[in-house]
């Protein structure tokens, strides 16, 4: 086999497996992005993007609703004081 | 009974289609480049004579796919398992050309060639799960 028929098998052997690759890579693609495609509007992952969805806005409300219920805490702690000193005032008043 | 042996024949099957398709393709890699670095360089001088041109481009593909396996850059290493596919499928064609497939151990290089485009596909649905 003279140089130039080997270089020129070798040249087009590795061309050619290179294209047929190509038209394999291109099928391997599309398969991949159809995988995406159904994984996106599968209706379990849609399921599960709404929980998510529910459980960050409980999470908010949930917060919300601790900072509210130390604020009336705080309130009643105020007002059980300030009914203490006044039932005090009271109790004195009669006694006069 | 019959059902049974259907059933787990289907399980392994789609088990060992899963491995081919998923595995880790590293260890087939390095074996591919050893191959495309000692044994085909070796063979094909023994028995095609000397075709410097694609000798040394085996050699070269060889050291290549080893250092994109040992540098663990999947784009390095996709572009060396095309190469590799390559120069098993011309090893095949100067096999075919020169003196064809003589004896029933030299269609071991088909199973090369196929070896190689399972490496390559299973690095290209890694490389495309990465998004890369």
């Amino acid at each position: 086999m003279s140089s130039t028929e080997q270089i020129l098998i070798t040249i087009g052997t590795i061309a050619g497996s290179a294209g047929l690759w190509k038209f394999f890579e291109a099928r391997l693609k599309l398969k991949a992005e159809q995988r995406k495609d159904d994984l996106q509007n599968n209706d379990g992952v849609q399921y599960r993007d709404d929980l998510k969805n529910r459980v960050e806005k409980m999470s908010v409300a949930l917060e919300e609703a601790n900072a509210k219920i130390l604020e009336l805490t705080q309130k009643v702690a105020e007002l059980e004081t300030e009914n203490k000193y006044l039932q005090r005032e009271i109790d004195i008043l009669k006694r006069k | 009974m019959i059902q049974h042996i259907k059933d787990t024949a289907k399980q392994r099957v789609t088990h060992l289609l899963d491995v081919w398709k998923h595995s880790d393709s590293q260890p087939t890699e390095m074996t591919l480049a050893l191959v495309n670095l000692l044994l085909a360089p070796a063979a094909t001088l023994i028995e095609l004579g000397p075709l410097w041109f694609y000798q040394i481009m085996l050699v070269g593909s060889g050291i290549y796919q080893l250092l994109c396996v040992a540098k663990g850059d999947l784009k390095c290493r996709v572009r060396a398992s095309i190469v590799t596919f390559g120069l098993f499928s011309t090893t095949l064609m100067m096999y075919i050309i020169t003196i064809g497939l003589p004896t029933p151990s030299h269609w071991g290089w088909f199973v090369l060639v196929f070896s190689a485009f399972g490496s390559l596909k299973r690095l290209k649905t890694e490389q495309l799960h990465r998004n890369e």
